[in-house]
């Protein structure tokens, strides 16, 4: 379910509240923030089906009833940590 | 004329309740990272979502004659790009006044202009806030200067905290 403008201008603000410093400094204003959230919202709606149906035919034992929604986006989110050395 | 000038501690501000509408900013101790000795001083850390507010009760110097004058000095968490809104009232009682202290009101919000925040994070920067609105403020009034960032503001830019680190109101001297 996308996101409302409230929680885009609270995701965005608690990421910058968390991931961001003196030596990382947030360089956007809060609507150039607004903005990138919008998109990561809008790419996440756009692809989750076929995030979904990858996962059904590549993993069906992981995919469809398998496991929950949230486990399937807990995964997807830990192999994007990790991808990226966050994790 | 002469310029007065009281500082109003960080220390010195009386927090909010934290009910509805009366948010408190975080009040921090900040210890220089430079070697020791190191400068240690307080800071009111202003969320960029929330309205949060700073109060300090006073009584006017028996100087006052007018002109009152916001000066703070700011930097900010992590935003270097945007601008930050902050907004200050008055409420002013004079000994004597028909006023029920305990159910007074503040006066009309006098609002900074959109102040940009400094291009490097830790780095200082001041905004000047003419209070226009200052409920008829005279010399030996009981008076309560309020202080809040204006974050829900549209030209309130600036993602992340600002750190109030000093605050004086000034004025026109007798």
């Amino acid at each position: 379910m996308a996101l409302t403008a409230a929680q885009q201008r609270a995701t965005g603000l608690r990421f910058v509240e968390r991931h961001c410093d003196a030596a990382s400094p947030a360089r956007w204003t809060k609507p150039q923030l607004d903005a990138a959230v919008v998109v990561v919202d809008q790419w996440l709606t756009d692809n989750q089906a076929s995030f979904v149906a990858a996962l059904n035919a590549g993993a069906p034992a992981f995919g469809g009833a398998n496991s929950t929604a949230q486990q399937k986006a807990w995964l997807f989110v830990y192999v994007v940590l990790v991808r990226q050395g966050l994790l | 004329m002469a310029t007065g000038v009281i500082n109003l501690p960080i220390g010195a501000a009386v927090l909010p309740d934290g009910s509805a509408s009366n948010a408190a900013p975080a009040i921090q101790r900040v210890k220089s990272s430079a070697a020791a000795p190191t400068p240690y001083f307080l800071q009111a850390a202003f969320d960029a979502a929330t309205e949060e507010q700073l109060l300090w009760p006073l009584v006017v110097p028996a100087d006052y004659g007018g002109t009152p004058v916001l000066n703070l000095l700011f930097k900010m968490l992590s935003a270097s790009t945007g601008d930050v809104i902050v907004e200050g009232r008055v409420a002013a009682v004079t000994a004597g006044d028909a006023t029920d202290v305990d159910a007074k009101a503040l006066d009309a919000a006098n609002t900074s202009a959109a102040v940009a925040v400094p291009g490097t994070v830790g780095h200082l920067a001041a905004i000047t806030l003419a209070l226009t609105n200052a409920d008829s403020l005279a010399d030996g009034d009981l008076a309560v200067v309020y202080l809040a960032r204006d974050a829900t503001n549209a030209a309130d830019t600036a993602a992340g905290d600002l750190e109030l680190v000093g605050v004086a109101l000034s004025y026109t001297r007798l």
